[in-house]
């Protein structure tokens, strides 16, 4: 049921985006993010967009399976889609039937809004399929080091992410196993009812769940009896280094925002419609 | 007649993505009906895959499969090949879901449309055969009850709605002597009963003292194919070590004597087994 899908899992290779350092790729991401979001035209956030595509296909990563694994917030998607289309009223009027009414603003807005989710989706996909779950944590741990003169837990924090994302991948291939054994006893999870899809979910959520926390208390307990401590300061088995990549990456990037923030705010490029 | 044949199958994991892996590999394979019949070999041989396949749980991507009377290539709904082809899975808490295990029981004959009169008469016959004790337990929560006897109650789950063949995927992983010698007279009473039972094990003893056939998996091909003396003459200790299984201690013994032919192996494995009062 799962087969192919490649949201939020790691892909080995030796592009250059896989030897760059982890804190790095998190800073591209969390930056281009916070433009695409922040963006309000459709021209801009496509701009952007095809900067994330082209570091995308340079470093040789999955493209159409990515955008198989896109399948399941396909329908999520959709609907924001189509929301924004028929509850846009304001704007040039370029359909009208009865009382159903689309709006040039009303399609521009759903557009930039299926541009934004779906851009931010390859954003994280880039960091996801070059950088193990481990690193992401480690990345984490370095960026909020900082917080650790508020007293911020950083350690305990990194510990729950690493933990959280190592067991992605795991609850998947288990909610696969527990479809089949349900699935093998006559439950229908295809069926076009809509009464007998609800039905159908208490199979699968009650062991999933209940699974979840066994393994997690037997997680708890394998730390315990290894004496798993944060209290003091913990080293690592592999080193990150950070090298030339990384500086040059770290160009790019704040030259392409420094570059963006420019023309759309001190310029005022908003191209008003696109 | 064939409860399930295989013709140059071929299945493909995550197929068009990085992690594709290509399971199974030009399977040519007959199972006979009434038959016990194993499946062994190592982790990645392709052995979950298969019994996946019969149950339609997987979808070949090349050859056909045809159980009973359902012709996978063409069928359109599996929901009546489930209800004749029972699987209970090495881990049962991933079925397990309901808080009684009365109700547990009760799913998969309701699921495949019996009335609760008769699920009610088949849930006590199953639990007979597997060794539940029904009056004491049907009032117990399942998620408290040990490994063992989650497994019974996943078993007696299957065998309430009468499937004609009954896959078992690790059937003796987890239990004690006791509860693996109650799950050999359940075999040899279901086989009695004419059902075909396909199991997936690595207990070389209890392989040996239940199976009709055996079929050794590697790579995602079958090897060999055929009954169990035959397997046993036929490979010696090392190479059955590369599916996964370790020859008996009878066996190995007879290894280091020579004999003539097939009926000359037969006769003096009975000479040991008398000798020994096995």
């Amino acid at each position: 049921m799962f087969d192919g899908i490649l949201l939020g899992q790691y892909v080995s290779g030796n592009s250059f985006l896989y030897i760059l350092n982890p804190v790095n790729k998190i800073l591209f991401c969390f930056t281009f993010m916070v433009l695409i979001v922040c963006c309000q035209s459709i021209f801009w956030t496509v701009n952007l967009g095809f900067i994330v595509l082209l570091l995308f296909f340079s470093a040789k990563l999955p493209f159409l399976a990515v955008l198989k694994g896109m399948k399941t917030i396909l329908f999520f998607l959709i609907i924001t889609f189509i929301m924004h289309i028929f509850f846009t009223s304001q704007g040039q009027v370029i359909f009208q039937y009865s009382k159903i009414i689309i709006t040039l603003e009303g399609l521009l807005n759903a557009l930039l809004i299926f541009f934004r989710i779906f851009f931010i989706i390859m954003i994280n996909s880039i960091l996801t399929l070059t950088t193990q779950p481990t690193e992401i944590a480690w990345g984490f741990q370095k960026l909020l080091y900082p917080f650790k003169i508020f007293k911020f837990p950083v350690d305990e924090f990194a510990l729950m992410l690493s933990l959280a994302l190592r067991f992605i991948p795991v609850l998947f291939q288990e909610l696969g196993k527990i479809i089949d054994a349900q699935k093998s006893r006559g439950a229908e999870f295809d069926s076009p009812s809509f009464i007998k899809k609800i039905l159908s979910f208490p199979p699968i959520l009650i062991p999933m769940f209940i699974n979840s926390f066994f393994r997690a208390e037997e997680i708890a307990m394998a730390m315990e009896a290894r004496c798993y401590s944060n209290s003091q300061n913990r080293t690592h088995f592999t080193k990150i280094h950070t090298g030339f990549e990384d500086l040059f990456f770290v160009i790019f990037y704040t030259f392409i925002t420094l570059v963006y923030l420019y023309l759309y705010y001190f310029k005022s490029y908003d191209l008003s419609v696109f | 007649m064939n409860a399930v044949t295989f013709n140059n199958v071929e299945h493909i994991y995550n197929e068009k993505s990085p992690f594709e892996i290509k399971s199974l590999n030009g399977v040519d394979l007959q199972i006979k009906k009434g038959e016990i019949f194993f499946i062994c070999g190592n982790t990645g041989s392709g052995k979950s895959t298969l019994i996946k396949l019969i149950n339609r749980l997987l979808i070949a991507k090349t050859g056909s499969i045809k159980v009973l009377e359902f012709d996978m290539n063409t069928i359109k709904k599996p929901f009546e090949l489930r209800k004749k082809v029972g699987m209970i899975f090495q881990y049962p808490d991933n079925q397990i879901f309901e808080t009684r295990v009365k109700k547990e029981l009760i799913y998969g004959p309701e699921k495949f449309g019996m009335s609760k009169r008769e699920a009610l008469v088949k849930i006590k016959e199953s639990c007979v055969l597997a060794g539940l004790d029904y009056e004491g337990f049907k009032n117990r929560n399942p998620f408290e009850l040990s490994g063992g006897e989650k497994r019974k109650v996943a078993i007696c789950s299957i065998l309430a709605y009468d499937p004609e063949i009954i896959i078992f995927d690790e059937p003796t992983a987890g239990l004690d002597n006791s509860s693996i010698l109650s799950l050999k007279k359940m075999f040899f009473k279901l086989k009695e009963k004419g059902k075909t039972i396909i199991a997936v094990s690595h207990n070389i003893d209890f392989i040996s003292e239940c199976c009709d056939k055996i079929c050794l998996l590697s790579g995602g091909k079958v090897i060999f194919s055929g009954d169990f003396v035959d397997t046993m003459m036929r490979f010696t200790n090392k190479e059955l070590e590369v599916f996964g299984v370790e020859k008996p201690f009878i066996y190995r013994l007879l290894e280091k004597i020579k004999f003539k032919d097939k009926d000359d192996f037969k006769e003096k494995i009975k000479n040991i087994e008398n000798l020994f009062n096995v």
